[in-house]
């Protein structure tokens, strides 16, 4: 048993269910670093611990609980609400008030493209509510499982996600890379935000800027830290 | 209100949002798991005030450390009740003098349960179900043992104690009966 302790024999269980006292979780979380029998034993019974809250059927809270916690969420925003949410906010609705024609073209290059026909019109796009999703195109010589799609909220200032599954996880070590988005806005690069993604392949990227104008959303892979200009072909690419 | 179109966004992109600090996208989080969030509290800590003041607390925390969240290490659910069942412990602990044995076994829950006006809603009271039915495939003292440590925040030794068993055993059953719900999930899931 490597590393095994006999005081931290039958651990495992108690630690998950937080029965362990203060002081002995921080000698089981120490002696589990070295531990591979304790680790298993924890990913083993983990599960059924997680599984446990779900067995309390949902009470509905009170409204004055969501009201107090947002109140405070707004507090922490207010003072230093990020410029480029303000920034984005103003083109959005621009781009609701001056560009419906440029927004009811991209509906119809969707539905037309993708073939995924999600039932938006394109008064709906310019205006209320659903968002509206964009399959990406993948180079399947590096992501031969590759998929990934971009939303766009319907009247945002939120910019869009972009989500991509079974992509090839990036190495680690020194070498290591990582996802980098880019938008192409009339020939002009952008370069975006950076992102990882998890063991299975899947994972998110904000796009924080206005898609005004923007002719594509693009996917490289670079050094940690992103980069100032893509150093290679598009990996993955939406266009709009 | 947030947008409605938010309420569309699966819980990894709400949260991609939330950690870029969107708080429209963190008041979809709490309207998505705020219920299971209080009633895991209310289960536990056995009062209103107090159950509130847990999910306050621990939606706060995971507001003003979004950035730790990880998508790699667990579903959003899984994140929001893991912090309130520790901050529910917090409370427990603190007020020693709190009854927590009125916070288990005496079916509180039950009575003011949300009402089933989503699918959503509707599907999580089967998930409750397909659990408790799980919980009971394990033998009365190993269940007993695990409710009174997860939900009851007490200690093995306290449970010792309190069922005057020794503390190996007491941790034995932690670990079998847990393993015997894993594996009757496992079952039903199949």
């Amino acid at each position: 048993m490597e590393g095994r302790d006999h005081r931290h024999e039958g651990n495992a269980a108690a630690y998950l269910l937080g029965a362990l006292p203060d002081l002995e979780v921080q000698a089981f979380e120490r002696h589990v670093m070295g531990c591979s029998t304790c680790r298993d034993e924890i990913e083993l019974l983990r599960p059924a611990v997680e599984a446990l809250p779900r067995s309390v059927p949902p009470l509905e809270p009170p409204a004055r609980l969501k009201r107090t916690l947002m109140r405070e969420v707004r507090n922490d925003l207010s003072p230093a609400r990020p410029r480029l949410l303000a920034r984005a906010k103003e083109r959005f609705e621009g781009r609701s008030l001056n560009v419906r024609p440029a927004l009811a073209w991209v509906s119809a290059a969707v539905l037309v493209a993708s073939g995924t026909a999600l039932g938006f019109g394109a008064a709906q796009i310019t205006g209320t509510a659903d968002p509206e999703i964009l399959t990406a195109s993948v180079d399947r010589d590096r992501a031969t499982l590759g998929s990934a799609s971009l939303t766009v909220p319907g009247n945002s200032e939120r910019g869009a996600v972009l989500s991509v599954h079974g992509m090839p996880t990036l190495p680690s070590d020194r070498s290591s890379e990582v996802y980098q988005l880019w938008l192409e806005r009339a020939g002009e690069v952008i370069p975006g935000a950076t992102f990882s993604v998890g063991s299975d392949g899947s994972g998110y990227g904000t796009v924080d800027h206005s898609l005004e104008e923007v002719d594509r959303v693009m996917v490289t892979r670079e050094a940690p830290g992103g980069a100032k200009v893509p150093s290679e072909t598009p990996v993955i690419e939406v266009t709009l | 209100m947030p947008d409605a179109q938010l309420a569309r966004f699966a819980d990894e992109e709400l949260m991609a949002l939330v950690q870029r600090g969107d708080g429209d996208a963190f008041e979809a989080v709490y309207d998505r798991h705020g219920g299971a969030a209080f009633a895991l509290a209310y289960r536990m800590v056995g009062n209103r005030v107090t159950a509130e003041d847990t999910v306050q607390e621990a939606f706060l925390s995971m507001w003003r450390s979004r950035e730790r969240y990880q998508r790699d290490r667990g579903s959003v659910r899984t994140w929001v009740l893991g912090i309130v069942h520790h901050r529910a412990i917090d409370a427990l602990r603190r007020n020693v003098v709190h009854d927590r044995r009125r916070a288990f076994g005496e079916g509180l829950a039950e009575k003011e349960e949300a009402p089933e006006s989503t699918e959503i809603e509707v599907l999580r009271r089967d998930e409750a179900r397909t659990v408790r039915n799980a919980l009971d495939t394990i033998p009365g003292e190993q269940c007993r043992v695990i409710e009174l440590a997860y939900f009851g925040g007490f200690t093995h030794t306290e449970i010792a104690e309190m069922i005057d068993t020794p503390v190996g055993t007491v941790k034995g059953r932690m670990r079998l009966g847990l393993e015997k719900m894993r594996r009757a999930l496992e079952e039903s899931a199949a």
